[in-house]
């Protein structure tokens, strides 16, 4: 079953009302399968921010189709999805439980099983310690969990993580690193932008590298890094090959 | 219900979110400042020392309230693009004009709190309790002018840059009074076109003019219930209307 498929998207940005156009996005079309865990990777600028941005309807593609299970995304569907922001800023006065009442209280109608389900999710993210501290006391690394508890407080279907470990303390990362290893194992459909291409060799199972606005590779990981040790090295050898194309 | 739940749950974290903050502070400080400088000036005078306490007293409950709702209107969506936490709020199954009604509902309960300990603080300092029920409804309609320039304000900030969606309001809030004076003048000019003109745009901007109960004579003679009620009438009617107006804006505003 396909969890989301982005058809032909195009998107252009005005820096300025009188200067032209410049095109940010020229033609992305890739699918997610249920149960997949996808990495999308690309250099700085390359739209991958851009193109999470055009899924969750933070802005709004110039052409192209976006579907979410099957059909146009629409206010249902963000009951199934869940998203992590690159940068974890949340409402600082609020604790980390206040914080997740505030986004259950948002998705769902009633109460009922919140504590529990607060609690399960807090136990994961390694948070149930400081659940009662304010979110201004907690690190960068707790804030990015905190994020991700916000994500899975509803079991969501699909989850979308932009560049989680960006920014975090090695630690940090490990500990990140150990949530997304579990939410792979429970077949959770993950696309997850990141830099970290050692975490993502760990991690994925599908990979989807956008440059310059286009896709250039939508596919397994293990096809793409067949010939080499590990991604990054995969990764260097495509970036070459793709330059010399550029070139020619 | 749902609805409203959401709507409620914004409102109340928008609220939280700005008291505690200095502005806030800053605004029940130079209040304070207000009530203190009424007293003072109003025992400069031996005649009309109650009329002085009260008219300067209730004019400066209303610019404070014009100041939290353009000041807090203009900025609170686009504090919440600035500092990225609206977006884990978008994600939400929740219309984006939920997130204008919540911004909406935070001033509403800003103001209610404000005025609230305005007037507790004002009548106690004054020991003019007696006249608690005709300063209610003088503090009332400064309450219900606020709730019209919230909601223009935060139109103004969906549209424009915060700074000058400020400028606007402000401006705006002064307009809908002058209309009357500006008649005066086009009358005198005796220009039979602009007339026309302030004749329109006298039909079609909030009638500040009609319910100005921030005075000692209006504390003394209280409106009547059915003035009142139109003004509550009136002041929700355009506050809806620029509520919708900043929905439309924001349905598809790009978030970057």
């Amino acid at each position: 079953m396909k969890i989301l498929e982005v058809i032909d998207l195009k998107k252009t940005f005005k820096t300025d009302f009188y200067k032209k156009a410049q095109p940010v996005l020229k033609d992305i079309s890739f699918s997610v399968d249920a149960g997949q865990f996808v990495g999308f990777i690309g250099p700085n600028g390359a739209g991958k921010t851009t193109t999470i941005k055009c899924l969750l309807e933070f802005i709004f593609p110039d052409s192209g189709e976006i579907k979410f299970f099957g059909k146009h995304y629409d206010l249902s569907h963000r009951r199934r999805i869940g998203f992590v922001p690159e940068r974890p800023f949340f409402q600082e006065f609020l604790s980390g439980k206040e914080f997740l009442k505030l986004h259950w209280n948002l998705a769902k109608d009633s109460n009922e099983g919140f504590d529990q389900r607060a609690d399960e999710i807090l136990e994961l993210v390694k948070l149930f310690h400081a659940k009662n501290k304010k979110l201004k006391d907690y690190s960068k690394g707790m804030l990015q969990r905190i994020g991700i508890a916000q994500a899975l407080l509803t079991k969501p279907e699909f989850l979308i993580l932009d560049e989680p470990m960006s920014g975090l303390d090695p630690d940090g990362r490990i500990l990140i690193k150990e949530i997304l290893k579990n939410l792979k194992q429970s077949k959770l459909t993950v696309l997850m932008s990141s830099h970290l291409l050692e975490d993502l060799d760990e991690l994925c199972d599908q990979l989807v590298i956008v440059h310059a606005g286009k896709i250039e590779y939508s596919g397994p990981l293990n096809e793409f890094k067949k010939d080499f040790r590990n991604l990054e090295e995969a990764y260097r050898q495509f970036k070459i090959d793709w330059a010399q194309g550029f070139n020619a | 219900m749902s609805q409203l739940k959401s709507i409620r749950i914004l409102s109340v974290l928008g609220a939280r979110e700005w008291i505690r903050l200095k502005f806030f502070y800053l605004i029940v400080f130079v209040s304070v400042l207000f009530i203190g400088f009424s007293h003072l000036l109003s025992s400069l005078t031996f005649s009309v020392q109650e009329r002085l306490l009260f008219d300067f007293g209730l004019g400066g409950l209303e610019l404070m309230l014009v100041l939290i709702s353009s000041l807090i209107g203009t900025h609170s969506i686009q504090r919440e693009i600035d500092r990225k936490t609206l977006l884990v709020i978008l994600v939400r199954p929740l219309p984006r004009w939920h997130i204008i009604m919540g911004s909406w509902g935070a001033l509403v309960i800003l103001n209610i709190i404000f005025t609230f300990g305005f007037t507790v603080a004002f009548l106690a300092s004054s020991g003019s309790f007696k006249l608690l029920s005709g300063f209610m409804m003088a503090a009332g309609s400064c309450l219900l002018k606020a709730f019209v320039i919230s909601s223009f304000a935060i139109a103004m900030g969906i549209m424009v840059r915060p700074i000058l969606a400020l400028g606007t309001s402000v401006c705006f809030w002064i307009f809908c009074y002058s209309l009357p004076d500006i008649r005066f003048f086009v009358e005198k000019m005796e220009d039979a076109f602009l007339l026309k003109i302030v004749d329109g745009v006298m039909q079609i901007v909030p009638k500040f003019y009609l319910f100005n109960w921030k005075s000692h004579y209006s504390v003394l003679n209280p409106p009547m219930a059915s003035e009142f009620l139109w003004a509550t009438a009136h002041s929700f009617a355009w506050a809806f209307f620029w509520l919708f107006v900043a929905s439309c804006f924001f349905r598809r505003k790009e978030i970057v």
